[in-house]
């Protein structure tokens, strides 16, 4: 029997994180319209620990989590609060795999103001993370970033910028999702 | 976002190339890679990059060497260099030879976001600044003529004033010049726009054959003339006629010309009618015509009815400032012709084009850039591809010459030269008038003349 790909899963991968993991999973449900599951903590990825940058490759998690992956898994969304980072750069909020089936976002690095030392006057990092796990969601669907500063996909120069874009798609990439979806959905199975 | 700037990552390290490529590709760029310096030099050379992401520490061929070289043939460029903390004394020297700036590897997401940003938005500016060179360079054209010279703007305000009357208009200037360009052009900023354009080449038709042509001929006039035909004058009416080589023609045909000035009606050949037309005339020739009056050969009274206005075209070596100029729209008109990329000229190409004479004027230059587009693959063209740098074009061949006009120590005359070159050329060609005349970067008219002068004949 044919297993159809339906479902968003959320994976933790960190013991901390609780608190916003369903508000996440919440808005994932309403942008995308599919099915969200969150799984069991997956725990430390210490299998991508690079010892000299004392960061975590978000690649190998990549991997790792597409391995995980349950056979009607759509996407599935590693959250974490490493600071991880994509051999070629420094440091990444999160990676998608461009029109394929998984991302990953990180806490670390959305949690404070740019001088990284305050938390006054920042959002909320459950609003933070929220836009950053869309906007990768968003890549796996094949959406590049948006011109439109309000959209979730447009891309910010650091966290203040993307502070003032909304966590929901404009018309047009909604519809693009949208058109991706369906042949994730009905198409790939 | 950014233009779909085209990017050309150049690492020895392939995840770096396969990783900066994919995440360039997802920005929305068109990016490319290579692994060593002699493929990015190959690369620059193929193709036209905006941005270059160049490591500073290859084997073999290091960054600095590979920066040099993609200044040297693709200054446009703006190459980023990609270095470790180590290296910064070399980036520094990078910067000091023409790079746009430095990027320390692992390479922060948002520095380098910022400088594709900030170099896509300075070569926008850039390409803005090239638009309004063009729109400048409209200024600098007429109608397909192209100059930014003071005898060219001359043309061009005679060309304006001109052409909304009636004037009958003399063209002069050498081969190639592009006297047929100046009479469309009067004839298309004229009120008779909307009407015929028509063009005889009197050089090229016997005497009988150039005066059917001219007043048409009626039906019986002559053997073989099995219907009434209109001729160019007819055609043109309510427009303009044309007459190219107007100092070739014969005295008979010249005080035939005179009369439908005159009278602006004819009879055709073997006809009684009399045809009344309306026609403005434009003549042309490459021909002295007063020195053509003096020694008898052209109506004084024709000159004069023709050389109403005068618009005498300076030969190409005479507006050398215009060569960058046309040699930029022919690239321009042959990319598109040959879908190729050519966007730039050598400087010693350049160079060389300034320094030679252009016996075949604009016409020759044309055709050179024609041959450079066809046989070279871009995006420069170099002074390899200009025939008359070539050291067997550039000296006569006395392989033909007849010897008996030879100035008698060695030398031989111009015409001499002129001679053995012609036949040299057509032998080549197998006596194809069209592609010879091409080669030349003279008409067909002109080199059927010289052939005659000459009296060449085909082995």
């Amino acid at each position: 029997m044919i297993t159809r790909p339906r479902i968003i899963y959320v994976v933790p991968l960190t013991n901390g994180l609780v608190d916003h993991l369903d508000s996440i999973a919440e808005s994932i449900e309403i942008q995308f319209g599919a099915q969200v599951k969150i799984m069991k903590n997956q725990g430390l990825p210490t299998y991508a620990l690079d010892g000299a940058r004392k960061q975590y490759n978000s690649n190998m998690i990549l991997k790792q989590l597409l391995q995980i992956s349950p056979p009607d898994t759509l996407k599935i969304l590693g959250i974490t609060d490493l600071d991880l980072f994509s051999p070629i750069f420094k440091y990444v909020f999160g990676e998608a795999q461009f029109g394929g089936k998984g991302a990953v976002i990180s806490s670390y690095r959305l949690s404070a103001n740019p001088d990284g030392d305050s938390e006054r006057g920042c959002p909320p990092l459950g609003d933070r993370m929220e836009k950053e796990a869309i906007h990768e969601l968003g890549h796996t669907f094949g959406l590049r970033h948006c011109t439109d500063p309000d959209c979730v996909m447009h891309y910010s120069v650091g966290i203040q910028c993307a502070d003032r874009k909304f966590a929901f798609f404009c018309s047009v990439c909604r519809d693009l999702m949208l058109w991706h979806m369906a042949k994730d959905l009905f198409l790939k199975a | 976002m950014n233009e779909n700037a085209r990017i050309l990552i150049v690492d020895d390290e392939p995840m770096v190339c396969l990783a900066l490529t994919n995440w360039l590709k997802e920005e929305n760029y068109l990016a490319s890679s290579v692994g060593d310096g002699p493929g990015a030099i190959a690369a620059i050379g193929e193709e036209k990059w905006d941005i270059v992401l160049l490591d500073l520490k290859m084997p073999g061929m290091d960054g600095l060497e590979v920066l040099r070289e993609i200044k040297k043939i693709a200054p446009q460029t703006v190459v980023v260099m990609m270095t470790a903390y180590a290296s910064i004394p070399g980036s520094v020297q990078a910067m000091k030879d023409g790079a746009y700036d430095y990027l320390v590897k692992p390479l922060d997401v948002q520095e380098l976001t910022l400088m594709l940003h900030k170099i896509t938005r300075h070569q926008q500016l850039v390409q803005e600044n090239i638009m309004l060179r063009k729109q400048l360079h409209e200024h600098h054209s007429y109608e397909n003529i192209i100059g930014k010279s003071q005898a060219m703007q001359k043309v061009f305000e005679l060309i304006r004033t001109v052409a909304d009357t009636t004037a009958t208009v003399l063209v002069t200037g050498e081969t190639g010049t592009g006297k047929e360009l100046v009479a469309r052009a009067i004839h298309a900023n004229s009120s008779r726009r909307y009407s015929p354009f028509i063009g005889v080449s009197c050089g090229a038709l016997p005497e009988t054959l150039l005066e059917s042509e001219l007043f048409g001929y009626e039906k019986g006039a002559f053997t073989g003339a099995e219907r009434t035909k209109k001729g160019r004058f007819e055609l043109a009416h309510n427009g303009t006629l044309f007459l190219d080589e107007i100092g070739d023609i014969s005295l008979k045909t010249q005080v035939k010309l005179l009369r439908v000035l005159q009278e602006r009606s004819f009879r055709r050949l073997g006809g009684t009618e009399v045809v009344e037309v309306d026609v403005r005339l434009i003549a042309a020739t490459n021909r002295d015509l007063l020195k053509a009056v003096e020694e008898g050969i052209f109506r004084s009274d024709l000159y004069y009815r023709l050389n109403v206005i005068n618009v005498h075209l300076p030969p190409l070596r005479e507006r050398r400032e215009d060569i960058p100029l046309l040699a930029e729209s022919f690239m321009g008109k042959f990319n598109l012709e040959f879908n190729k990329k050519f966007d730039r000229l050598e400087k010693k190409a350049l160079d060389l084009m300034i320094e030679y004479q252009w016996p075949g004027n604009v016409r020759e230059l044309e055709n050179i850039i024609e041959r450079a587009v066809v046989i070279g693959q871009g995006p420069e063209i170099k002074a390899a591809h200009l025939p008359f740098c070539r050291p067997d074009t550039s000296e006569p061949s006395g392989g033909n010459s007849t010897g008996d006009g030879s100035a008698g120590d060695g030398l031989q005359l111009l015409e001499e030269v002129e001679k053995s070159h012609i036949l040299r050329m057509l032998e080549l060609n197998q006596w194809n008038i069209a592609r010879t005349a091409r080669l030349l970067g003279i008409d067909r008219t002109t080199l059927h003349k010289k052939i005659s002068r000459f009296c060449l004949q085909k082995q």
